[in-house]
């Protein structure tokens, strides 16, 4: 997640919430969501991070939070959700929300592999701010935006004077 | 009746009698004038008597958002503010992005309606479907960013999306606007006047309940499919636009000979690139950001590090900013104008109102129209950043002689004045937006024949330039728009423009987004509404709506006793050529806007001598009643 970047336009939150309610657009139901200091300038979308030792799986009484073997990502399985919600409390990232309408929590499950949030931020500003790759990838491709940013700063400090865009 | 796209709610506020009633939405008015402002238009058409004033409690104040706002629609993210405007004393609207008008239709609102007007200080807290108006006193007298803080702290949610005036409304200051966002101003026509006439301060929005989608899987392939040709049919304009926002106009203008320099005395300015957007970016902008759903991102959050105004920050600095304090007021210190772009923004003040009434002042000033004493002693020399700043101060808190002065707005200052009224730049009393229309004949004509008032938005007649000669002919039926300083073709351009713009504005779409590709003016309207409301929606029909939608504002007027002697630009483009840049020697000849403008007519199928809207155009549009309204007070033209 590149959150410097993040322009606070919604997009993932609304696309999320369209996919995940299957019609309804409403960020309050969307499981990633920005987090905005306007007078600051800041956005900043928080989403799950599937921790490696995820406090919201140590706490669930009923085992409905797992961990997929395919994405590896944590999942809940909704039949055995009894709506404690417990695993809100423990997540220390407010990553996960209650579905009133069904009783049971819910959280970004990265739509089995194919994340909708990703995808429109991506498509809407290039080259987007939430991306989703392997993980043995995200050093790697870290290294290499911080370099980039690194380059780039010193590519305008040399161009500095000159002011001219297309 | 439950509907998809829009929230089905009309919510109707009584301010004297502090009542709340909502009201489900006519599928009618969906259908014939789709939402945001073209609900407002026909809300305020019918229900605001003629002749009222506009403080009067008989005035309504209306907020709008279109069926699309509040979803993954690009750029659907805005809201129109409706009213009788103190600025024209006839039709008045103005609209805004941010996230506010999303908020309102996520808590299940398309409409609310202000009434009456309440004698103690108010806010209204819209949570859901709870509603309630508050006591504001202790928020009256706080400026923008104060109150927005205030309400998120003591209704405590930082979350809340709040839109309010600032000192500048609260003292009837005509070119007071509504802020959301802390930066976002629905500025034109003098609506956060109107706000403060009806003593609220403040509208307060958390929304759970979110927009109900008809085909969710056909909006998300239309939406991929409308960024796509942006990014490829547009890509240097989506790239730039996206970086550099409205402030790369700057440079652009200053090329076209058309950036408004010296209260509009010039179309060039000699200093214009130590005021361009590239250099805004590189010195001032930290950050990029972005209204509700948009796909550019134009805003950006700025902070000026060093020298006399360190220490500001703000956003929002558009090329109304850059240009209006900048070159229309002869003034190249670019922080200056970050500095009173924010300061606009906390007392409530609309940019182009306040520099155009601002450039009004200063060459009054120059001539002598205006004296020290007017000015309390301040000196309104062209170029003088720190002068431009008190007298905003002054505006907003309508201190001295200078605020009282200014508080009327450069047109009905201007009348007091005698000999200054050549000198203030409006057009049925309303502020231009920075277009110089000596070299863009399409723009003065869309400016003279704006509902609102002189507007470019109103009509935007971009394809003056995007279409090519074949895109042309199929969509508005001449090849010839193309020519810039031909009149030929010109009225058909605007007034199809005009049609558009109101469907764009109706639907609470960002014009910008439409910019890059005929494709997106003509065919993504239709293909949006659609999926999103679910029921059909052509090409054809959308076109209908937005002409109806004008005709209507138009009528608006027409019933308050405006005709064709309103529909034409200040004597000063007609009479002065521009002296400076590549079009140095041009002016509007004065006879050739009278042909362009017959030809509207005639394309909108109005009376060609007085513009009065025909019986014939009205009843093809569905607006009988209104056509036999106005024969009643033998206001209706005559068809040819």
């Amino acid at each position: 997640m590149d959150a410097d970047q993040c322009d606070g336009c919604r997009l993932c939150e609304m696309m999320c919430s369209l996919v995940k309610t299957g019609g309804t657009i409403s960020p309050v139901k969307a499981r990633v969501r920005v987090v905005k200091i306007e007078t600051l300038g800041i956005d900043v979308p928080m989403i799950c991070y599937h921790c490696e030792d995820p406090p919201c799986k140590a706490v669930c009484p009923t085992a409905a939070i797992y961990r997929s073997g395919e994405t590896d990502a944590v999942l809940v399985e909704e039949s055995r959700c009894i709506g404690c919600r417990e695993c809100m409390v423990a997540c220390p990232f407010g990553a996960i929300l209650f579905d009133e309408s069904k009783g049971v929590v819910a959280k970004c499950d990265l739509c089995d592999g194919n994340p909708a949030c990703v995808k429109i931020c991506e498509q809407a500003h290039p080259p987007g701010v939430i991306h989703y790759i392997r993980s043995d990838m995200s050093e790697k491709d870290k290294r290499r935006r911080a370099m980039y940013k690194l380059q780039e700063a010193a590519i305008k400090s040399r161009t500095a004077s000159k002011s001219s865009a297309s | 009746m439950e509907f998809y796209g829009w929230s089905g709610t009309t919510l109707r506020v009584n301010l004297e009698k502090g009542t709340i009633k909502k009201e489900p939405l006519k599928e009618e008015l969906a259908l014939n004038y789709v939402g945001g402002r073209g609900f407002n238009s026909k809300i305020l058409y019918d229900e605001v008597p003629q002749g009222i004033d506009p403080f009067d409690p008989e005035n309504k104040l209306i907020f709008g958002t279109g069926p699309c706002t509040g979803t993954i629609v690009p750029c659907s993210g805005r809201w129109t503010v409706t009213a009788k405007s103190p600025t024209t004393d006839a039709f008045g609207d103005a609209n805004a992005g941010g996230h506010w008008g999303a908020e309102l239709k996520w808590a299940g609102y398309d409409v609310i309606v202000f009434e009456g007007n309440s004698k103690n200080p108010v806010y209204l807290f819209i949570d859901d479907n709870n509603v309630q108006l508050a006591k504001a006193d202790d928020l009256w007298g706080l400026d923008v960013w104060e109150t927005t803080d205030a309400l998120k702290e003591k209704l405590g949610d930082p979350d809340l999306e709040v839109a309010c005036i600032g000192p500048a409304g609260e003292r009837l200051s005509l070119p007071a606007c509504v802020i959301s966002n802390y930066t976002r101003g629905a500025g034109k026509c003098g609506m956060g006047a109107v706000m403060g006439s009806k003593k609220l301060k403040a509208i307060v929005v958390r929304g759970t309940k979110g927009v109900r989608v008809a085909h969710p899987e056909e909006l998300i392939k239309v939406v991929e499919e409308s960024i796509d040709i942006l990014k490829t049919e547009d890509k240097w304009w989506f790239e730039n636009f996206s970086k550099y926002g409205t402030p790369i106009f700057v440079m652009l203008f200053q090329h076209l000979g058309a950036l408004p320099t010296y209260n509009w005395r010039e179309g060039w300015f000699e200093r214009a690139e130590e005021l361009s957007g590239e250099l805004l970016y590189n010195k001032y902008v930290k950050k990029k950001r972005a209204c509700n759903a948009c796909v550019y991102h134009c805003s950006a959050y700025c902070v000026v590090d060093e020298g006399p105004y360190a220490g500001t920050v703000g956003e929002g600095v558009e090329y109304e900013a850059t240009g209006g304090f900048g070159s229309k007021l002869g003034n190249a210190d670019l922080a200056s104008t970050i500095a009173a772009k924010t300061l606009c923004d906390k007392l409530g003040i609309d940019l182009i109102n306040c520099t155009d009434t601002l450039g009004w002042a200063m060459e009054s000033y120059e001539k002598g129209f205006l004296t020290k004493e007017d000015t309390d002693g301040l000196d309104l020399s062209w170029g003088n950043p720190d002068a431009i700043l008190e007298a905003i101060r002054r505006m907003g808190y309508r201190e001295g002689n200078l605020g009282e002065i200014l508080a009327r707005g450069s047109r009905k200052a201007a009348r007091e004045k005698k000999g200054s009224d050549y000198y203030s730049i409006t057009i049925k009393g309303q502020q231009m937006g920075l277009v110089e229309p000596r070299p863009m004949w399409a723009w003065g004509l869309g400016f003279a024949t704006s509902t609102r008032g002189g507007d470019h938005l109103r009509t935007q007649p971009a394809p003056e330039f995007m279409f090519t000669p074949e895109e042309a002919e199929k969509f508005i039926g001449t090849p010839k728009i193309s020519d810039r300083f031909g009149w030929e073709g010109k009225g058909r351009l605007v007034a199809w423009c005009q049609n558009i713009r109101a469907i764009n504005d109706s639907l609470e779409n960002c014009k910008y987004f439409f910019r890059g590709s005929p494709r997106l003016y003509v065919e993504f309207p239709a293909k949006v509404l659609t999926a999103t409301t679910g029921y059909e929606w052509t090409y054809e029909k959308v076109l209908e709506c937005g002409e109806r939608i004008y005709n209507v504002e138009k009528a608006y007027n027409v019933r308050e006793g405006l005709g064709r002697q309103d529909d034409y630009l200040p004597e000063r483009f007609y009479k002065e050529p521009l002296s400076k840049g590549p079009f140095a020697g041009t002016v509007m000849p004065k006879e050739k806007f009278d042909l362009m403008l017959e030809e509207y007519y005639k394309v909108r199928d109005w009376d060609q001598k007085t513009g009065m809207p025909t019986r014939r155009a009205l009843k093809r549009l569905g607006l009988e009643k209104i056509a036999n309204e106005l024969g009643k007070v033998g206001r209706l033209g005559k068809a040819e």
